[in-house]
C-alpha cells in the first residue's frame, strides 16, 4: 500500500525520502507524547488535591461559586470522594489540544512550505521539476502532503487523546469529524496561500517564510481571542474574516456538550447563531454552519490555486488573468456585501459600509498586484503587440482580456463590477439621510482606487530591480500619509474635508463636505488619472518603437 | 517540413530590456544530429537553449519539437517527455542518495516498474556511477555530480538532448568520460544540441554547427560543409638542415600560399592550394633539392582556427 501511495505522487515520494529518517521520527514522537503528557498533567493539577483535607476550590467542582470567579467550591460525596465535573475536564483538554494543533499546523506548516519552496526556487531545482510532464497540482499537492510530514505525524500521534477527550466531553462524533474537516480545509487554504506567496518575487528568500508564518500567527492569535470572547459576532464584514479561523467550529462542539455558558466560559453558543448573511441566519444549525465554513474555504482555496498554477508554470505570468479577476471580484463583493448587510439599523449600516470600503480597498490592492505586468512584459507587449495579438489586434480587446497588457482598464472594469453590484443595496436598505454620502463615497473611493492602480502600473514599468517594492511603498504611503497628516494636525472629520476626500475612506468625511468640495475632489482625481494615463501611453509608445526608430531619433538629437 | 526536423524555430526572439539576446532565429536541426552551438560569451547561446527547453519564455517566435509546438504551460506533457535539458549549473538535492534522486526523476517522468529500476541501472552504468548509487549526493565530486546530472537528463530516454556547457569546469579525464557518454547517446539515436567553448570537443562530437554572435545565428551548417568551405589544407614539414633552404625551395612552388615557422621546432606549417598529385610533386621536388626532410604530413585547420578566422570574436 505504501508503494501505491509513493507511486501516486512522485513529489510526495521525494519528500518522504528526504524527511522520514529515524532521527526525525524519534524527535516527532517524543515531542508529541511529551506535549500531550504536559497538557494532561496541567489539567490534572487543576483538580482538587486528594490528600489535602482543607477547603478547596477548582474549575472542575460543582459547589458554590463566588461572583467574578470561575473557581467552584469543591465538595465530597457520601463516600468522601471529590465530586468532579469530568465532562468539563475533558472538554478543556479537547479544546486545548485543538487550539495547539491549529496553531502548529497553520503557523509551522506555512513556515515549512514557504521555506522549502523558496529554497528550491533560489537553488534552481524547481526549474527541473517544471520541465517534467507533471502538472502543477500534482507537484504542489505532493509538497503540501510531504513537506510538513513530520508535523503531521506529531498531530496524528495526538489524535487518539484528542478523540477520546472529545468523546468523554460528550461531543457528538459527527461534530468532532466536522472539526477535523474544517481543520483540513483550513490547512488547504493557508498552505495554498503559502505556496502562492513563495512563488512571488517581492521579498528576500529568507524573509518570506517569516512574513507568511508571522501573518498567519497574528491572524490566529486575533481570531482565537475574538472567537473565545462572549460577543464574538460584530455583525459587520469582519465576521467573514473570523470564519476563516477553523477554531470557529469549536463553538458548535462546546454547545453540543450542553454545559452552560457560565461553566465553560469560552466559545459561547451565541458565537455563530447570531451571524447573518444577507439577513439570513444560516449558521444556527451545526451541519449547515460547518458546510458553509467548508464552502468558504473551498471557494478561496480554488482562487488561490488558480494563481498558483499560473505562477508555477511561468513565473513571469501575472497571478491572475484579467478574465479570472472579473469573476473573483464578483465573488468577493457578493460575499463581503452579504456580511455587511447584517443589520437594518441606519447607524450600523453606515459604519458597516465604511468597513466594506476597507475590504474593497484590500481586495483591489491585491488585484492591482495580481494583474499588473512588470516592465519587461509591458515593453514586449508594446513592441510586439501587433505581431502577437490573439485578440484580433484590437487594442480594447487586448486591454480587457489580454495577458500582457497594462492592468488599468481591467481594474476599472473590476471597480465597475463592484459598484454595479453594491448600488442596488444602497437603495433597498434604509440608509436614509446617509444615502447621498454613501453614493458619493462609493464614487470617490472608486476614483482613488483607479488612481492607485495607474500609479502602481507606472512604477512597475520603472527601470529598477526593486520596482515591486517601490510600488508597494508608494501606494501604502498614499494610503497612510494623509491619515498621519490629519492626525498630526489634530483634524477632525469636519476639518480639511478636501484632504479626507483624497484618502481611501472619503465616506466618513462626506457628511461635512459641501457639494463644491466634492466636485473639486472628483475633478482633481479624474485630472490626475487622465494625466497619469497620458504619461503611461507616452511611455508605452516609446517602449514600443522599433530599434531603427530609436536609432534615428537618437541620431536626430545628436 | 517541420515534422522531419527535431528542432525548428521560426523568428525566435528574446529581449531583456531593449537588449536583444536572441534575434529572430530560424534554427533547424535534423533528427539524429549532434549540433554544436558556438559563439563568444553573451552571444545568446544559453538563452536560446533555455527557450528550447521551455525554461525561458520567448518574447516572440515559435518553437517546434518534432513538429509539435512547444509552449510554456502544462498543455504538452508528451513533449516534455521527449526533452532532456542539462544547464551549465546543475543544482541537485544534497539530502538524497544517487539512487533516490534518479528514482524521483524517473517517477516524475512517469516510468513504471520494472522498467524504472532497469532504466536507473542502465543510466548508472552509462555514467559510471553504479558503485556510488547508495552515496549521499553531497559527498560526490564535481565530475560525478555532472555525470549524475546527465543521468537525470536522460533517465526518461528523451529523443532530444539540450546540453549547455556540459564540460565546463571538468578535468581532462572527466571531459573524456563525458565525451564518450555523448558518443554512446548519439549512437543510440538521440538528437543532441550542445554548446561549448571547448571547440576540439565539438569537432570530435558534432555533425553540424551553428555560430552565434550578438544574438544572431550567423552560421548553421554541417561540419563537413564548414571544413570544405573554410578549412585550408596545410602541410607540416620538418628538416634536419637549414630552414632557409627549405623556405627557398618552397618559394619556387606557385601552389604554396604562405607558411609559418612552428616555434621551438625546426619545422614549418605550409598552406598549400594543390591536391594529392601536387602534394606528391612538391615532396619529390624537395627531395631532389636534397632537403633532409624528417616529417612531411597533411593536416586540416581545426574548428577553433576556422572560428577565429571568421572573425566572430566580439562579445555582445
Amino acid at each position: 500500500m505504501m508503494d501505491n501511495i509513493l507511486n501516486w505522487n512522485p513529489q510526495f515520494f521525494r519528500e518522504i525520502k528526504g524527511r522520514v529518517k529515524q532521527r526525525n521520527i524519534i524527535i516527532a514522537s517524543v515531542s508529541s507524547v511529551v506535549t500531550q503528557l504536559l497538557i494532561v498533567l496541567y489539567y490534572l493539577g487543576e483538580l482538587p488535591d486528594i490528600d489535602l483535607g482543607v477547603t478547596q476550590r477548582s474549575r472542575y467542582c460543582f459547589g458554590f461559586v463566588k461572583s467574578y470567579s470561575s473557581q467552584h467550591l469543591c465538595e465530597t460525596d457520601r463516600l468522601g470522594d471529590w465530586v468532579i465535573n469530568w465532562q468539563l475536564f475533558w472538554l478543556d483538554i479537547f479544546i486545548c489540544l485543538s487550539i495547539i494543533s491549529i496553531f502548529s499546523l497553520l503557523v509551522v506548516g506555512t513556515y515549512m512550505l514557504i521555506a522549502d519552496l523558496t529554497k528550491e526556487e533560489s537553488k534552481g531545482t524547481l526549474n527541473f521539476i517544471r520541465l517534467t510532464p507533471q502538472t502543477a497540482s500534482s507537484i504542489l499537492t505532493g509538497k503540501i502532503l510531504g513537506v510538513p510530514i513530520m508535523l503531521y505525524s506529531v498531530i496524528l500521534l495526538a489524535l487518539p487523546l484528542h478523540f477520546a477527550a472529545g468523546l468523554n466531553a460528550h461531543i457528538p462524533v459527527s461534530l468532532i469529524f466536522g472539526f477535523y474537516a474544517a481543520t483540513i480545509a483550513s490547512c488547504a487554504f493557508f498552505y495554498s496561500a503559502a505556496i502562492l506567496l513563495s512563488l512571488l518575487n517581492f521579498a528576500p528568500v529568507g524573509f518570506k517564510a517569516w512574513l507568511g508564518s508571522g501573518a498567519v500567527l497574528f491572524f490566529l492569535v486575533s481570531a482565537t481571542g475574538i472567537a473565545m470572547h462572549t460577543h464574538s459576532v460584530s455583525n459587520t464584514a469582519l465576521d467573514w474574516l473570523i470564519i476563516f479561523y477553523p477554531g470557529r467550529v469549536l463553538t458548535y462542539l462546546v454547545d453540543a456538550t450542553y454545559l452552560s455558558n457560565t461553566t465553560v466560559d469560552y466559545f459561547h453558543s451565541n458565537g455563530l447563531t447570531s451571524l447573518l448573511f444577507y439577513g439570513q441566519s444560516w449558521w444556527v444549525k451545526p451541519g449547515m454552519g460547518i458546510s458553509l465554513i467548508l464552502g468558504n474555504y473551498m471557494l478561496w482555496t480554488y482562487w488561490l490555486w488558480q494563481g498558483v498554477k499560473r505562477r508555477f508554470h511561468n513565473p513571469t505570468n501575472t497571478i491572475l488573468s484579467k478574465e479570472q479577476s472579473y469573476w473573483l471580484t464578483g465573488w468577493f463583493v457578493a460575499i463581503s456585501l452579504g456580511f455587511t448587510l447584517q443589520t437594518t439599523r441606519n447607524y450600523h449600516l453606515f459604519h458597516n459600509f465604511i468597513l466594506l470600503q476597507c475590504f474593497l480597498l484590500v481586495m483591489f490592492l491585491g488585484l492591482i498586484a495580481a494583474l499588473s505586468p512588470h516592465r519587461q512584459t509591458l515593453h514586449d507587449w508594446a513592441r510586439y503587440r501587433h505581431q502577437l495579438g490573439k485578440e484580433g489586434n484590437k487594442l480594447w480587446k487586448e486591454l480587457i482580456w489580454g495577458e500582457k497588457s497594462p492592468s488599468t482598464v481591467a481594474i476599472a472594469i473590476n471597480i465597475t463590477i463592484a459598484v454595479v453590484y453594491i448600488l442596488p443595496s444602497l437603495f433597498l436598505f434604509p440608509f436614509k439621510g446617509d444615502l447621498s454620502h454613501v453614493l458619493w463615497g462609493l464614487l470617490i473611493s472608486a476614483s482613488v482606487i483607479l488612481l492607485y492602480a495607474i500609479i502602481a502600473q507606472l512604477i512597475l514599468s520603472m527601470k529598477s530591480p526593486k520596482r515591486a517594492i517601490w510600488a508597494s511603498v508608494s501606494i501604502l504611503s498614499l494610503i497612510i500619509v494623509p491619515f498621519v497628516c490629519l492626525a498630526l494636525a489634530d483634524a477632525s472629520l469636519g476639518d480639511a474635508t478636501l484632504v479626507w476626500l483624497f484618502t481611501f475612506l472619503p465616506t466618513a468625511a462626506l457628511k461635512h463636505a459641501s457639494l463644491s468640495t466634492v466636485m473639486v475632489a472628483i475633478l482633481g482625481q479624474w485630472l490626475a488619472i487622465a494625466l497619469l494615463g497620458f504619461q503611461m501611453t507616452r511611455q508605452l509608445r516609446q517602449a514600443g518603437s522599433s530599434e531603427t526608430k530609436v536609432l534615428f531619433s537618437s541620431s536626430n538629437v545628436n | 517540413m517541420s515534422q522531419q526536423l527535431a528542432i525548428a524555430t521560426y523568428g525566435l526572439t528574446k529581449r531583456f530590456e531593449r537588449h536583444i539576446a536572441v534575434n529572430d532565429i530560424d534554427l533547424q536541426v535534423k533528427s539524429g544530429e549532434v549540433y554544436g552551438l558556438i559563439g563568444p560569451n553573451g552571444a545568446g547561446k544559453t538563452t536560446l537553449i533555455r527557450m528550447l527547453a521551455a525554461a525561458e519564455e520567448p518574447t516572440k517566435g515559435e518553437i517546434y519539437i518534432n513538429g509539435d509546438r512547444l509552449l510554456r504551460d502544462d498543455s504538452n506533457p508528451h513533449l516534455k517527455q521527449r526533452l532532456g535539458y542539462l544547464p551549465d549549473d546543475f543544482p541537485l538535492y544534497d539530502d538524497l542518495t544517487v539512487w533516490d534522486y534518479l528514482d524521483y526523476f524517473a517517477r516524475l517522468y512517469r516510468l513504471k516498474q520494472p522498467h524504472r529500476q532497469r532504466r536507473i541501472y542502465e543510466v548508472l552504468e552509462l555514467v559510471q556511477l553504479g558503485n556510488k548509487r547508495k552515496s549521499i549526493i553531497s559527498t560526490l565530486s564535481r565530475g560525478m555530480k555532472q555525470r549524475l546530472s546527465l543521468a537525470r537528463t536522460i533517465i526518461h530516454e528523451p529523443i532530444l538532448l539540450l546540453l549547455d556547457e556540459p564540460v565546463s569546469g571538468l578535468d581532462p579525464i572527466a571531459r573524456m568520460q563525458f565525451r564518450q557518454i555523448i558518443k554512446i547517446l548519439q549512437e543510440a539515436g538521440m538528437t543532441i544540441l550542445i554548446s561549448s567553448h571547448v571547440l576540439s570537443d565539438l569537432a570530435e562530437l558534432c555533425t553540424s554547427v551553428g555560430i552565434m554572435e550578438l544574438g544572431f545565428l550567423v552560421e548553421s551548417t554541417s561540419l563537413a560543409e564548414l571544413y570544405c568551405r573554410l578549412s585550408r589544407q596545410q602541410i607540416v614539414m620538418a628538416t634536419l638542415g637549414e630552414l632557409d633552404s627549405l623556405q627557398r625551395e618552397l618559394g619556387k612552388n606557385p601552389l604554396v600560399n604562405e607558411w609559418e615557422i612552428i616555434p621551438g621546432k625546426n619545422s614549418l606549417k605550409v598552406s598549400f592550394a594543390g591536391g594529392e598529385t601536387e602534394i606528391a610533386q612538391l615532396l619529390r621536388s624537395l627531395i631532389q633539392a636534397e632537403i633532409p626532410l624528417t616529417e612531411f604530413h597533411c593536416i586540416q585547420e581545426d574548428l577553433e582556427t576556422i572560428f577565429l578566422k571568421l572573425g566572430y570574436q566580439q562579445a555582445s
